[in-house]
């Protein structure tokens, strides 16, 4: 155990965690200090968390190789070998919670993601959804063509369940004909206005490169729960987007409260089913705040928080 | 003016932050007395970690007594690095590493800038590597084997002659 934290896995696993941390806490303080509330500045700041960690120690050790060096070490502002080794009981030491508590997470990363993936290609569905095009809306195509200038295609599956979701490689939105049946034109370009922002911005290389990073990172807790802080923000960035494109903030607000009253409604079964619903409540509260507070200069305060995380994670070996 | 105070809020914040992690670098030292710290003498790290360490019986003329610098761990594995001045006050003149790990013997203290020869040499009946080559200038060598399952580095900012005479006069205290 005492060999495996000096060697590069070891040493990464060790300082992508605690650098994630401190780019955590700082990301937060500014969020709170600042009183950043706009999405995507969030969202920007929260890719830090993500993106920070991953490159930092291999960055840090081309430029300084002394840094693995006990030389580097004894200098260090936080040498994370001193608190690994402090003995809890006779023959275990620190180090055996931190690596339980890694394990845990990429558990957590195997059942929720890569599982479900495995499950749904490996089996068939259970049932068979039969989808149409759906041509009938002129209205919705002029939406389409001019918020996106692309050829996005809208399907029907014949459904009961309120349904929509949208398919990034064969730009496409599918939307349920129960839902369908309960929305006004209104509300269906507002819903249909959403998935679009969702086409347009997951093209994105910046989006792929985090989902990636997040991936490479999967036994760290810290990264994992940003990931989902930063989806939470894509949703809102999306709702924004949708809202200046139809003009009406309440429409979609209102759309989305058919969802949650249907989510409220059925028994929740997973933390992910619960952490859904109450997002969608958060979504439709802040859209009916519709606060107009702007972050002044937010790039010189993106760049002092990155800058500080840089500096003194350097420092955390 | 709110803005202006909500950055001097950040900064403040972030040298609480730099402090608190300065401290929290201390207090495994509490714990235990074991990691990796500076030892005033060779005396003081045989009594706080019980570690022998491999002493020369030959010196150098040049050598300033005591070391300069004794670094010594024995959590997450034992290594002791001493390292002398010479008396005119260059530093690093020669140091002495013994590691139970690998890991430490490519680090700043010890590196040889320009090596212009390597060869295998026999100390103390182990296979030993001996390089030669140039620090700042200056003629440096060192050299490095096995012994007793540890990984013993010599360093010297001279020729390798003295090196030699150094480590085949060196056993465990």
């Amino acid at each position: 155990m005492e060999f495996f934290y000096s060697t590069l896995i070891g040493r990464f696993l060790t300082q992508a965690f605690l650098h994630s941390m401190m780019a955590c806490l700082l990301v937060e303080l500014g969020i709170y200090l600042w009183q950043i509330h706009e999405p995507l500045y969030r969202q920007r700041l929260y890719f830090l968390v993500i993106i920070l960690p991953m490159l930092s120690m291999p960055i840090y050790d081309l430029l300084t190789p002394a840094r693995q060096t006990i030389q580097f070490r004894l200098g260090a502002l936080f040498d994370s070998t001193q608190w690994l080794y402090i003995r809890i009981i006779d023959g275990i030491d620190l180090s055996l919670p931190f690596l339980m508590i890694l394990i845990l997470t990429s558990g957590l990363f195997l059942f929720q993601e890569i599982l479900p993936i495995i499950r749904n290609i490996s089996t068939p569905p259970e049932k068979e959804f039969s989808i149409e095009p759906y041509t009938s809306n002129p209205s919705l195509k002029t939406l389409l063509q001019k918020a996106t200038r692309r050829d996005v295609k809208i399907f029907i599956i014949k459904e009961e369940d309120y349904i929509v979701f949208s398919n990034i490689i064969n730009p496409s939105i599918f939307i349920s004909e129960g839902l369908l049946k309960r929305l006004s034109e209104a509300q269906l370009k507002a819903i249909v206005a959403h998935e679009m922002a969702h086409l347009l911005r997951n093209a994105r290389p910046v989006l792929i490169l985090v989902y990636i990073f997040r991936c490479i990172l999967f036994f760290n807790p810290v990264v994992l729960i940003h990931f989902r802080k930063a989806v939470e923000e894509e949703e809102k960035i999306c709702d924004d987007l949708a809202v200046e494109w139809t003009g009406s903030a309440e429409t979609l607000a209102e759309t989305l409260e058919k969802f949650y009253l249907v989510e409220e409604q059925r028994s929740i079964k997973q933390i992910q089913e619960f952490s859904d619903t109450f997002l969608i409540k958060n979504r439709i509260q802040r859209l009916r705040r519709r606060d107009d507070k702007r972050t002044l200069l937010f790039w010189p305060k993106f760049i002092l928080i990155a800058g500080t995380i840089t500096f003194i994670n350097y420092w955390i070996v | 003016m709110r803005e202006i105070l909500r950055t001097i809020a950040f900064v403040l914040a972030v040298l609480v932050i730099i402090m608190v992690l300065y401290l929290l670098n201390r207090i495994p030292g509490t714990f235990h007395g074991e990691g990796l710290r500076q030892y005033s003498s060779l005396e003081d790290v045989r009594e706080s970690l019980r570690i022998r360490p491999f002493i020369p019986r030959y010196f150098p003329e040049n050598l300033s007594w005591p070391p300069e610098r004794i670094l010594a761990q024995k959590v997450p594995y034992e290594m002791l690095l001493v390292v002398f001045k010479t008396k005119s006050g260059i530093f690093p003149y020669m140091a002495i590493r013994e590691s139970r790990s690998v890991k430490d013997l490519n680090d700043n203290i010890t590196t040889i800038e320009k090596v212009t020869e390597e060869v295998e040499l026999p100390i103390n009946g182990k296979r030993g590597i001996l390089q030669v080559g140039t620090c700042d200038g200056i003629p440096c060598s060192r050299i490095f084997w096995q012994e007793e399952g540890y990984h013993i580095e010599v360093f010297i900012k001279d020729h390798p002659s003295e090196l030699l005479k150094v480590v085949r006069s060196m056993s465990k205290d």
